[in-house]
């Protein structure tokens, strides 16, 4: 899917014109809304897999999924949460929630 | 509680990250419609006790080569209530062949359909035993500036008078006499 546009969109308005608020959370800056950074992040990645299941990334990738400046800290606990290692794979993982 | 549309989450998913055709586009306005009006319904069905329902979300079915959307299905012991929203607004009137026509005479429902909506539901929701509860169906008018002149008809269903006839479900759903045997809890 080349022309698919990655990156956490509003709920609301569909606006990818997300703040990062906090650690914990981001606000739209077209309509206001405030949401929080790992359920957005969870809730894309569900979506993604539903469409391309089976995929797997690696730290990079996941960062340009996000495609918004997390701390290291934020991602590391993100993909803690969220990702599994792929086997005995170091730097690769899958979406495991 | 109400989960959403699975299609209408990948719309919405997918909306402003991949180019979406004009019928895209179309549809996913349509669902988006549809999700606003079954979470008004969701509203008023909270204030009502809903225990001795059983209560099922957007069905769609294909009647004839076009698809028909039953956005609730309520089903009490007694009966079953299949529950169509609509967000018209405006002076309709029914046509002799059972169209619901606006002011200006563009056909905007065609009414002999619940007819074919009836009959799909009759040929599935089968009771065990002699009693075969009977189906109900109502076209639930959600938009207060919905106006319908001259021939009335019983499937219309005011929203104004929604509150008072989902009232009325939950006081016939209990079961008042001591030797009346409810039908089959199968569905």
């Amino acid at each position: 899917m080349e022309s698919f546009k990655k990156g956490i969109k509003c709920s609301d308005c569909h606006s990818f014109d997300m703040d990062i608020l906090s650690s914990r959370l981001f606000m739209c800056s077209d309509c206001g809304v405030v949401v929080g950074v790992e359920d957005q992040i969870r809730d894309y990645f569900l979506h993604y897999t539903k469409i391309i299941p089976d995929e797997v990334y690696t730290r990079r990738d996941i960062k340009d999924h996000i495609n918004i400046g997390l701390t290291e800290y934020t991602l590391q606990k993100i993909i803690k949460s969220n990702f599994r290692k792929l086997d005995n794979r170091e730097r690769i993982y899958y979406f495991s929630p | 509680m109400r989960e959403k549309h699975e299609k209408l989450k990948v719309y919405e998913f997918l909306y402003n990250r991949l180019p979406f055709s004009d019928t895209e586009k179309q549809e996913f306005r349509a669902m988006q419609r549809m999700e606003k009006l079954e979470a008004r319904f969701e509203m008023e069905l909270a204030r009502v006790k809903t225990q001795n329902m059983s209560i099922h979300w957007h069905t769609e079915m294909l009647i004839d080569s076009d698809y028909e959307i039953v956005n609730v299905l309520i089903v009490t012991d007694y009966c079953y209530y299949l529950f169509v929203l609509h967000d018209l607004a405006g002076e309709f009137y029914i046509n002799p062949f059972n169209i619901l026509c606006r002011e200006n005479h563009e056909a905007a429902l065609d009414l002999n359909r619940s007819e074919r909506i009836y009959e799909m539901f009759r040929s599935q929701l089968i009771d065990e035993g002699k009693y075969q509860r009977p189906i109900i169906l109502k076209y639930v008018m959600m938009n207060s500036g919905f106006r319908l002149q001259g021939r009335r008809s019983e499937l219309f269903l005011d929203v104004k008078n929604l509150p008072y006839y989902l009232k009325a479900i939950e006081h016939s759903a209990v079961i008042r006499k001591k030797n009346h045997h409810a039908a089959s809890k199968k569905f």
